[in-house]
Formats: structure tokens, sequence, C-alpha cells
């Protein structure tokens, strides 16, 4: 990949954001150990959720999908393990608070519409497609809907990221790190000869905050987003994040069934712990998402990329330039970048008349072979015309 | 890549109420050393057992947003990574710290008491 030329002073800012990244979040204790409250998620069988609610102090949030994020002392964790009616506890985990640090190449603004090479190769510009109708949520750090190339297009802007996350709240949907507006300039940066373009530049957005400026979030506030675009009877959910631990998924697995069930496209990042092998964690892995890796512009499989069960499909990940915080444009790299290439495909089968099992099916039947394992690439690379042909 | 040099801190406030973990990296080479973070996940942090049994993970119930994250450490820098385990059980465990970097290796272990 290339690095950014940065200069000391930006790694020291980096760095001294990581430093002040210190845990401040109401915690967790060892689930089943003696003292302290614990949040968890807590998924339930009929007649579970009241000896949930029993045992918890706050309930902080209940599910559609037969779970709740509550907060109770930790000696009860194991009791209502033991339940017949409670599928499972899982620990909620503990966010940090903390600027974002930096990784992105600033590129400068030009006059003339630059399409990036990812949606080149991925044939977005070979259609006439623009995914006018459909709704497309980025559920991420926010969008920046003051970006010249997103303007006018954000629908709507929410926040799920819990009460008990330290730090000074934004207004909803805003997005202060430049994830989520990076993710959303690929999916659909308007067509309007400046800026930059993405796959399908005429969805309507709608902006999801659910990490926070440090790109760091919970499963809880994960799955609440992904619920909100169930509720919501969005299109198409674009997860550019991965969890990195085997368990604390279950909440997850449930959230993205319930919106699967419910018509939704989900779509989301293979995870950048490569190389390495069976390394797909959630939500990339579950069945209920397409799973995308990431290559890069010679067709390579970036190296960072996850390979084994959950990847489905592949899409340019390396060097991808798109929309910054303000008027910026910066280049980033990842599984997060490769993703919203799928995503905003997704967005213009959904427009032509796909339904959701179609729309999924069409994406990985149309994918054009790169000569790589499955594994790697799943069906292979994105291919936007193929998936639009009658 | 040139070596980066780790040490871990543990400290355990008086009543046992919480411990602090802080991972100091230094480059102590006279040349810049580039690293990749994997995510927005920079540093990670667990503790266990004599027993080899994890009993906490900071990354544990967490997600993170999949974007490379390039840092430069040059050389005499430093950079110090902190988190806190809440309501520790007492018990003799080793704390382990490690950057969440796409060179692997970055890590220290320290054992403590609480």
């Amino acid at each position: 990949m290339e690095r950014g030329g940065r200069s000391r002073r930006s790694v020291l800012r980096a760095i001294g954001a990581g430093t002040a990244a210190v845990g401040l979040g109401a915690g967790v204790a060892a689930a089943g150990d003696g003292g302290g409250t614990t949040r968890v998620n807590v998924g339930v069988r009929p007649g579970g959720a009241s000896a949930v609610r029993s045992a918890a102090e706050t309930v902080h949030r209940t599910y559609a999908f037969d779970a709740l994020t509550v907060s109770l002392p930790a000696t009860a964790v194991d009791r209502l393990r033991a339940r017949e009616d409670v599928r499972y506890v899982e620990p909620d985990g503990e966010v940090r608070v903390g600027d974002v640090v930096g990784g992105s190449d600033l590129v400068e603004s030009e006059d003339t519409q630059t399409t990036p090479y990812g949606i080149e190769r991925v044939g977005g510009r070979s259609v006439d497609a623009t995914g006018e109708g459909v709704h497309v949520a980025i559920v991420d750090t926010g969008i920046d809907a003051t970006h010249p190339d997103l303007l006018g297009r954000v629908g709507g802007s929410w926040t799920t990221v819990g009460s008990w996350v330290a730090g000074t709240p934004v207004p909803a949907g805003q997005d202060d790190n430049d994830h989520g507006t990076h993710v959303a300039g690929t999916v659909g940066a308007s067509d309007d000869g400046d800026g930059v373009v993405g796959v399908a530049p005429e969805v309507t957005f709608h902006a999801v905050k659910a990490l926070t400026a440090a790109g760091i979030g919970y499963n809880a506030d994960l799955a609440r987003g992904i619920e909100l675009a169930a509720e919501r009877g969005w299109d198409v959910v674009n997860l550019s994040v991965e969890t990195t631990s085997e368990a604390g998924t279950r909440i997850l697995r449930d959230a993205c069934a319930f919106a699967r069930e419910r018509g939704v496209v989900l779509v989301a990042a293979a995870g950048n712990y490569g190389p390495c092998t069976g390394c797909v964690a959630a939500p990339g892995s579950l069945s209920t998402t397409i799973g995308v890796g990431a290559t890069d512009r010679h067709d390579r499989v970036a190296a960072f990329s996850a390979t084994g069960r959950g990847v489905d499909i592949a899409a340019p990940g390396v060097d991808v330039l798109s929309t910054g915080l303000g008027p910026s444009y910066t280049r980033k790299s990842g599984t997060s970048m490769a993703t919203p290439h799928v995503t905003g495909a997704a967005a213009l089968l959904r427009a032509a008349g796909h339904d959701p099992a179609r729309t999924e099916e069409r994406l990985l039947a149309t994918a054009e072979d790169i000569g790589h394992d499955g594994v790697e690439t799943g069906e292979g690379l994105l291919d936007v015309p193929a998936a639009l042909r009658r | 890549m040139a070596p980066l040099d780790t040490s871990l801190e543990v400290t355990v406030d008086g009543n046992g109420g919480r411990v602090r973990f802080t991972l100091v990296v230094e480059n102590g080479s006279h040349e810049a050393v580039s690293v990749t973070f994997r995510d927005s996940g920079e540093a990670d942090f667990a503790v266990v057992t004599d027993d080899g049994e994890e009993v906490w993970r900071l990354s544990e119930g967490r997600m993170f947003a999949q974007a490379l994250q390039p840092a430069e450490f040059a050389p005499g820098e430093s950079a110090a990574f902190e988190a806190e385990w809440p309501d520790p059980e007492p018990g003799d465990y080793t704390a382990v710290g490690e950057l969440r970097i796409r060179e692997g290796g970055i890590r220290a272990e320290t054992p403590f008491s609480v």
C-alpha cells in the first residue's frame, strides 16, 4: 500500500490521541465474578425477558428480535445463563474515547470530476443506472452531509451510540471521524462534474452513527443500527466494521437475521486481519450478509484482506479515493473501502426491481473470475454491468 | 521493520477496584519505523490466569472500522496506549498488551496480582 507522507507532528498528534484513549466506560466485569455491575446483551425465548428485567439494574434497550441490553450485577450472569428461557448472555465490551488516528492521504480537491479506479474497475461508469429511489443506510461513524458530493443526499440522520459511551455527543448521524463519509462516497457520491463519483450516484442515504469519533463501537449499537434499518424499511445496509472476538456476536447474528427476513440486503466487510485463513469475523462471516474481500488496482488480493468462509465477493479496497470531512477527498485502504462498492451495486439492482434474494444472487452469480481462490475473493470481483444485464 | 521496544506497566489501585494498563512502545533505533494499524482498534489488552485462561480482553464485544491506519515512529519517539480493567476479581494474572498492527509482534507481558 501507499503510505502517507506523515510528518512527525502528525504522528505525534496521532499517537497523542492513542494516549488519551483511556477506557472510561461503565465497563464489564469478567462474567460471573464477584463484584460490580456489568452490561450485557441477552437473547431470550418467550417468557425470558421478565427474568432478565427482574435481574437488571437498568434496561437500556429492548430489541424486536427477542434480545435486551441491560446492566446487571455480575453475579446474576451465570444464573441467567442457566435458564431455559435465556438463549445467551454476552458482555457488551467497553468503548474507548479519543480522537481518530489519521491514516488517510489527503488529496487536493479538483474542479473536474475524478472517477476513482475502483468505480471504473467494477464497471460503475458503464451503466446508466443511478439507484434513484433506493434507501441505503451507512451504519458507521456518521456521514458529513455538508460534503459537496453528498449534499442533499442524506435523507435521515440517526445515532445509536449508547448512553453508556463517554465523550461529547455530536448531532445525530454527524461524522466526527471520516470513515463513514468515505464509505458513503464510494457507495454513491453525486455525479455532478466535480469531486468524485460513486457506484450509485442517486441513492438516498441514511446516516446511522453507531461508532464513536475513534471509529470504535459496541455490538449493541451496531445491532440497534441494523434493527433500525429493518424498522424503517431501508433497502441496503453497509457494514464496514468487524468484531474481532469469537464471542459477543450472538446479538449481531440476531439483528442481521431480523433485518434480512424483512428484506434488507446487508453488505459487510470481511475484515483486515490477513494474511490469515478462516479469520472472517462477524458480521461479514454471517450467512445473512454479503461478505466483501479487498483487491488492489491490479486485481491482486490485498494482503490484509481476511480469507475463509464468509467471503462472498471482492471489490477494490487499496488506496481508494473518496469523500472526506468537509470538502476534502482522501485515499484509504481496507475491506471497509471494498464493501461500499458492493453496497452501491446492490442499490442499483434493487432500483432495477430485483427483490433482496435476487439482488444477492445476481451480485454473486455475475462476479468476474479474477483467478483467486473462493476463500479469498468469494465468487470473484464485483461486475456491475453483468449484474444489471437482463 | 526495525524493532520497537515495548513495556507494559500495570497499576492496581488501592482497594483493588480497578486495574490500569499502559503499553509503552518506543523506537530506540536511529531509523524511522513505519507500522500499519489494521483497523480503528490500535492496541489490545488481555488478562490471563496462571492456567492460561483468558478472563478479560479489551476488544471483546467491540467493533472496529475496517480501514488501515498507517503511522510512523521517528527515532526516539514513543507512544503510550492505555486501558482499564474494571471490577477485577482477586487473583494472580499476567497482563498482555499488543499493537493491532499488520507487522505483528509488538507486544509485552507483565505479571500482576489483585
